[in-house]
């Protein structure tokens, strides 16, 4: 029998963020206009703290495993990507405070908004069997969608709030019906017991009844609903409207923790239970295929910086969709060691960007396109710095840290014996180092005269985001990563 | 450890010049820095054994162990002197730019480039190389999409594109090779064989990314902009130490790696050599602007040098290899030239220019000697190689060799056309305001005087140490390997006597 103490330590992160949540609400209901000032540090301090939790938990010998029932896995994985997406939510709380505060827009439900979606995340990064994955996701969701919208009396944030939440029902919609017929063939929703049954049964006929079928809809349709929240071509027609429309400090939010959980959680899935031989891995190497090259055309085109940055995260959802669908025949640990390294590398990388977007835009995020920021390099010189860096780490280049990110991923495809896959990524990853050398480049052409960037203030909070960030990007590469 | 304080330094130096406090001061500390680092690297030259074929002043740490990646560092003849030449061109680059540039992010540029540089020229792990090979496009990009001429963003952006794309298809082949060897260490991926398919795929990517780098002819279309655009001190980084790193990494791993398919593609490469070695200097006479007549030169240089490598006998090789530091020597003092006329008249028409060998005596000199070395006048730094690439070239293809010197006779017409043009003629009436060459001009170009001359008097003293290297590193690997199941077979009995031995000495 488990004991209750391992059971609470064990989610410790998760008692943090729920008690950060309660507390910022009724902090909230009882401060005064001047009280505002400490939401984001108390939101600030519940999520290092359960951030210190998964430290602790990552350094001790021995994971705690299956929980509650065997609902909930602790083990490296879900440690590793609950750290992530705390690890987003720290560092969306920080672009925010001074976003939100140049917006006059300082709520209490804000902070408390993405502290639930964190909450969300690590339960379903924690999930051991579908419905507390679909409560996690839905947790996480539901919060999401109100973020999306959370600056109300813009069109644009509320158009990306309703395109988002449509999307994301709809997206529910298949994953249940994935969950119901995988559950009503193999009559379990435990993921380590889905994976005896389909061991044992993917080739055998009961009575004429041939369950392959029905695991192979049901994977489809899993893959759909996940392919919908991780936005893979050709479920990915509401991203770029989302989040372009989003405040940005909520675009860095949604495109990396929401995408982080999301995805660990679709590898999770697509190693430890459908990690053998089945068609799925065909449709996984076409969904890839798409995405990145889709993904990496439309962002060609772009001339704005947002609009860029979401077709990008288009792309590296097929970066990382290669590393699944090489998923069959690499050991899963090694699967789920390259996913998580990746995401952890595009979250230090795109919360960045999307954090700089979210300084340099101006007030009312007025200035988005590439022309407003022509000669900022020579104004702001260290911020320039700091684009370039995020860019180059974007675009694979060595020694940043999207380079390695990129390469233990194709590494999986070269070691599955897939190289026209891996040859696709790689000229892929050359088309978008068009684009963002490109963005590099607009910042160092001659400074136009009528904008200028010595106005944009750089508080403690935001240069403290920025660092973490760069230095994320620049040492993560070199770092013995945890397991 | 000399290895790595030559790549760590200027990675410091680098980082200190960005957040040292006095602005001022920066260029300062990178030229200290720089000239830290050539005095340190001398010592590879005093404690080089000329006995050993292998890599000396080796060192080994383990950076991933469960995916084989380690930090592996080692020199052998044919990389001591391209180390050399980058440590000696460096300081000397960062001195030329003191009269046009003043921010810290120029100088450390420079230092981040010379670390990249001399980290690809060591590297004995595969990865790690990779690693260095692609920072290098970093800081290339910055000298000069920001401190390049009027149209560097388009000229950076395409340098970038180019190497990038080269580079990404190296990976592959790197991917399918580790795939396959299960290490990234040269030694070992050096012993294994391939099997004639993955030797001819492998090669050509390896080879693309490096013949982009040099470059080859039909994959030049970056040069003339990037040489044009870039600051003269970019100009030299990319001529005379980027481009012979393509060199480098065909002789270190096209070549040795994949030695059956390196035969088959010889002749493609030598014809593309002679037919670069013509286009360039072809074009050189073309131009009325006087920087692009350097480009296509370096260009038609350039496929000389390759012309005499894949000759792939001890003669070619070693005249490859000397005419590339000889090369780097004479393009790096001819780019800081141009660069000094332009600090003097911001323009590279030639028509804008004319008699400028009596108000500028000295520096019009210095353009003469230089000229001369990259002729080929006996004596002289270009003279030695030249000689050396042609005779094996002549043995190589007859043809082949009649028609890069007749590339060389064209050199002579447009280097004296750019003279004539540039330096006699009449003087216009504004020149009287033109000054000659600083002291701290003559400074920076002194040393590279000193070179030409040293290397064009003293050819043995460059040709000694990379003799044995050569030998044994490209041309031993390129003999027949026995045939296929002989080798099979070979190798299973050896490794059957080994398992002998082990057993026999318990």
């Amino acid at each position: 029998m488990t004991c209750l103490p391992l059971e609470l330590t064990a989610l410790l992160p998760l008692w943090f963020v729920v008690a950060g949540v309660v507390v910022l609400l009724l902090l909230e209901m009882f401060s005064k206009e001047e009280g505002r000032k400490v939401l984001p540090i108390v939101a600030l301090t519940f999520l290092v703290l359960a951030l210190g939790a998964d430290f602790s938990l990552l350094s001790r010998q021995g994971m705690p495993g299956a929980l509650f029932n065997r609902s909930v896995v602790i083990d490296l994985y879900s440690v590793t990507l609950q750290a992530i997406c705390l690890l987003s939510a720290l560092l969306t709380v920080l672009f925010s405070s001074a976003y939100l505060k140049r917006e006059k827009a300082v709520t209490g439900e804000y902070y408390a908004l993405i502290l639930l979606a964190a909450a969300g995340m690590i339960v379903l990064v924690s999930a051991s069997e579908f419905l507390t994955l679909f409560v996690g996701l839905e947790l996480m969701s539901i919060a999401g969608y109100i973020l999306a919208g959370y600056l109300r009396i813009k069109e644009r944030s509320t158009e990306a709030a309703l395109k988002y939440f449509l999307n994301g029902v709809f997206s529910s919609a298949f994953l249940l019906y994935g969950i119901a017929i995988l559950y009503g063939v193999s009559g379990t929703t435990h993921f380590p017991d889905l994976r005896l049954f389909l061991e044992k049964n993917m080739n055998a006929s009961v009575m004429g009844f041939n369950p392959a079928v029905f695991v192979q809809l049901g994977a489809a349709l899993l893959l759909a609903g996940l392919g919908f929240k991780v936005a893979l071509v050709p479920f990915h027609g509401w991203a770029p409207d989302v989040y372009d429309g989003s405040i940005a400090p909520v675009s860095a939010f949604l495109s990396t923790g929401v995408k982080a959980a999301a995805f660990g959680i679709f590898a999770r899935l697509f190693t430890e239970v459908f990690g053998i031989p089945g068609s799925w891995t065909a449709a996984l190497c076409v969904l890839a295929v798409l995405t990145m090259t889709l993904g990496n055309l439309s962002a060609l085109g772009q001339s704005n910086l947002k609009r860029l940055l979401a077709y990008s995260s288009v792309a590296h959802a097929g970066y990382l969709a290669v590393g699944l669908a090489a998923a069959v025949g690499n050991p899963a640990d090694s699967v789920e060691r390259a996913v998580a390294f990746y995401l952890l590398v595009y979250t230090f990388m795109t919360a960045g960007t999307f954090g700089w977007i979210a300084w340099a835009s101006g007030e009312g995020e007025s200035q988005t396109n590439f022309e407003d920021y022509r000669g900022l390099g020579y104004r702001r010189p260290w911020m320039g710095v700091a684009l370039a860096i995020f860019m180059f780490s974007l675009a694979g280049m060595t020694p940043t840290a999207g380079f390695f990110g990129k390469y233990f991923l194709f590494k999986l495809a070269m070691d599955n014996g897939m190289i026209w896959l891996t040859v696709v990524a790689v000229l892929n990853s050359f088309i978008s180092a068009y684009y963002y050398l490109g963005v590099i480049a607009i910042l160092y052409l001659k400074p136009e005269e009528n904008r200028s960037f010595a106005s944009l203030p750089v508080s403690v909070g935001l240069f403290f985001a920025f660092f973490l960030c760069v230095l994320g990007t620049l040492v993560t590469g070199f770092l013995k990563f945890p397991f | 450890m000399t290895l790595s304080l030559l790549i760590g330094l200027p990675l410091v130096g680098a980082i200190l010049v960005g957040l040292f406090p006095w602005e001022k001061a920066t260029k300062a500390l990178a030229f200290l820095v720089s000239l830290t680092v050539f005095i340190f690297s001398l010592q590879l030259y005093t404690q080089f054994d000329l006995a050993n074929a292998g890599f000396q002043f080796k060192e080994l740490y383990d950076l991933v162990p469960n995916l084989g990646i380690h930090y592996a560092v080692g020199i052998d003849g044919i990389s001591l002197w391209l180390i050399l030449l980058t440590t000696f061109l460096v300081p000397l680059v960062t001195l030329a730019g003191f009269g046009a540039f003043s921010q810290r992010g120029y100088y450390a540029c420079i230092l981040l480039l010379e670390s990249a540089v001399i980290g690809t020229l060591v590297s004995t792990d595969l990865f790690l190389f990779y690693v260095f090979w692609e920072m290098m496009l970093i800081p290339a990009f910055f000298l000069i999409g920001i401190w390049g001429g009027e149209n560097r963003v388009k000229a950076t952006i395409k340098f970038v594109l180019y190497t990038m794309l080269g580079s990404l298809l190296m990976l592959v082949a790197l991917l399918y090779i580790t795939h396959e060897v299960k290490s990234f260490d040269y030694s070992k991926i050096a012993d294994h064989f391939f099997a004639e398919d993955t030797q001819f795929w492998c090669f050509l990517a390896f080879a693309l990314a490096f013949l982009i780098k040099v470059p080859l002819f039909p994959f030049h279309g970056w040069l003339p902009e990037a040489y044009v655009e870039a600051p003269a001190g970019g100009t030299v980084l990319l001529s005379a130490v980027m481009a012979k790193l393509g060199v480098y990494g065909l002789l270190r791993f096209c070549i040795p790696l994949f030695p059956d398919a390196a035969k088959a593609f010889a002749p493609w490469i030598m014809i593309l050599a002679v037919v670069g070695v013509l286009h360039g200097a072809l074009m050189a006479t073309l131009q009325t602007n006087f920087k692009k007549i350097l480009a296509y030169s370096s260009l038609s240089h350039m496929g000389m040098i390759l012309l005499g490598i894949f000759t792939f006998s001890l003669t070619g090789l070693q005249g490859g290899v000397l005419q590339m530091v000889s090369h780097g020597v004479y393009m790096a003092g001819l780019f800081l030239l141009v660069g000094m006329l332009y600090e003097r008249r911001p323009s590279y028409e030639m028509s804008n220019f004319g008699g400028w060998a009596k108000t500028t005596p000295v520096l019009a000199t210095l353009f003469l000697l230089l000229m001369a070395a990259a002729l080929g006048m006996p004596g002289l730094a270009g003279f030695v190689g030249e000689i050396l690439i042609l005779v094996s070239a002549y043995k190589a293809n007859t043809v082949l060799a009649l028609l890069a010197i007749s590339g060389f006779v064209l050199s002579a017409w447009y280097f004296f056309y750019l003279y004539g043009k540039v330096f006699l003629g009449p003087t216009n009436k504004k020149q009287n305001t033109v000054l000659d060459l600083s002291a701290r001009e003559i400074a920076l170009l002194l040393p590279l005087a000193t070179a030409v001359l040293w290397i064009g008097l003293s050819p043995n003293f460059f040709l000694r140490p990379m003799e044995k290297s050569l030998q044994a590193n490209v041309i031993e690997r390129l003999k027949p390997a026995p045939a296929m199941t002989d080798f099979a077979a070979n190798q299973r009995h050896l490794q059957e006597e080994m398992e002998k031995d082990k057993k026999g000495s318990r």
